[in-house]
């Protein structure tokens, strides 16, 4: 009996053990993490580099939309240059881009784009990357509403 | 607790279910692949190779499945000292790293044709390499230790580091920005996929789960087995080797 | 999007590869774990023969 009893105790005492460490370490992470949010981050958007006011030729990656309509792309010496605006909602920043886009590039959805802004505010990219929403549909779906006119293409929101 | 996780018992359970197991599992991969590849239609901006998410998120999710199989049973192994449960997270672990280097290699030939990329260091694609490691150390753990109870102990807290570290994989994606999309399955507001896309996806995270319980059965009587083999080995001897 | 078919196969392929591997070797396993337990059983029970005699 006395036996059962202590055995019991230090159950208890292991399971303490446990749950005490588990919530010192989550706390520890927890703050290494909040204390590295500038690094972990993978883009800055439009808002936040206009607030940021980085300085010309400082590498960084840019996240936001594509505009509507502000995709346009030509040949010169062989050379793809694509140019378009990157949007937020809020801020905007012209991009160009020597190179081929991905294949989920589009007008209304995300990029991420790698490079840095030159003196007159424009951000050349060394590498774009797009990034898909969380949204899975079928073709036959979208060509339907297109059909009835109840389709509208992403609005940057 | 401890009567249904005695050994012998666990052989007998395991034993009758196990035929069910693997039937099923045999039955959900036919259904899920013919859903997969033939009956869910193609994505409006993907066409067909959006289908790579019907191996990618079954295996990311048993990754993380796998670890809380290892986190519980650690738990109970360290609190309740029950050798069964120490055997069930030790036979979980190399499953486990496998699906995560499923995860990481089917994501990568995702990213390359949807992304542009391979590889980035965003805090999902860097918090899943990261459970590798976990799943590696662990096994690692098991390997050098000979002591099987000590073993056990310093397994267990392991498990319980890398805990924290399946927390960040599920929010990363909404914690920080990153290039991997939100969550499309379990979210607050309902999935963001539909129809025979949904019936598919559901139909192969069924499948990759009745596979890893099926597997774990036979692991744990393998484990199982190798301690008889062990203290009837010592008994053959005469405490020879 | 036929370019991208590479991309398809092969996730779908290291699906196959990891599934496969996986219960192959777990199931080799506890084969050979079961006919080493035999084994051991059948000594055990062929010594306790001898001794008998």
């Amino acid at each position: 009996m006395k036996k059962g009893l202590k055995a019991g105790a230090r159950k208890k005492r292991r399971m303490y053990l446990l749950l005490t460490s588990l919530a010192v370490l989550g706390l520890a992470v927890l703050l290494v993490l909040n204390a590295l949010e500038d690094s972990i981050r993978l883009f800055y958007d439009p808002t936040e580099i206009a607030e940021k006011g980085i300085k010309p030729g400082q590498n960084f990656r840019l996240g936001g939309l594509v505009a509507d309509g502000s995709f346009e792309t030509h040949e010169t010496d062989s050379i793809l240059v694509n140019k378009f605006i990157v949007s937020d909602g809020n801020e905007t920043v012209a991009v160009i881009y020597e190179g081929l886009l991905p294949d989920l590039f589009r007008e209304g959805q995300g990029v991420v784009a790698e490079g840095a802004m030159n003196g007159s505010g424009v951000f050349i990219a060394t590498e774009v990357l797009a990034k898909h929403d969380e949204n899975y549909m079928p073709k036959e779906v979208i060509d339907s509403l297109k059909k009835r006119g109840q389709w509208q293409e992403d609005d940057p929101s | 607790m401890h009567k249904f996780a005695n050994p012998a018992r666990f052989m007998r359970l395991s034993n009758m279910f196990l035929p069910w197991c693997t039937g099923f599992t045999v039955l959900l991969f036919a259904l899920g692949l013919y859903y997969a590849l033939f009956l869910a239609p193609e994505d409006y901006q993907m066409g067909n190779t959006y289908r790579i998410i019907f191996i990618h998120v079954p295996a990311a999710y048993m990754a993380q499945f796998g670890y809380g199989v290892i986190a519980v049973a650690s738990a109970v192994g360290f609190i309740w000292k029950h050798p069964l449960a120490d055997q069930a997270a030790r036979a979980t672990a190399p499953m486990g790293a496998a699906f995560t280097a499923l995860a990481l290699v089917t994501g990568s030939l995702w990213g390359k044709p949807m992304w542009g990329t391979f590889w980035i260091w965003d805090a999902r694609l860097t918090s899943m390499l990261i459970l590798f490691f976990v799943y590696l150390g662990y096994i690692a753990v098991w390997q050098t230790i000979e002591d099987q109870t000590r073993a056990a102990k310093i397994a267990a807290i392991v498990a319980v580091v890398g805990l924290v570290n399946v927390i960040i994989i599920k929010f990363s994606v909404d914690w920080w920005n990153t290039l991997h999309q939100p969550a499309s399955l379990i979210r607050l507001d309902g999935p963001t996929i539909g129809g025979d896309m949904l019936a598919a996806l559901l139909l192969m995270i069924g499948a990759f789960n009745m596979f890893f319980i099926t597997l774990l059965m036979w692991r744990i009587q393998s484990l199982i087995l190798r301690k008889r083999i062990r203290s009837l080995r010592m008994q053959i001897g005469g405490g020879q080797d | 999007m036929a370019p991208n078919e590479i991309y398809i196969v092969s996730s779908y392929v290291a699906g196959a590869i990891v599934l496969i591997g996986l219960a192959v070797a777990s199931w080799r396993a506890k084969k050979q774990d079961e006919n080493d337990l035999r084994e051991l059983e059948k000594q055990l029970r062929e010594l306790s023969d001898k001794s008998d005699i």
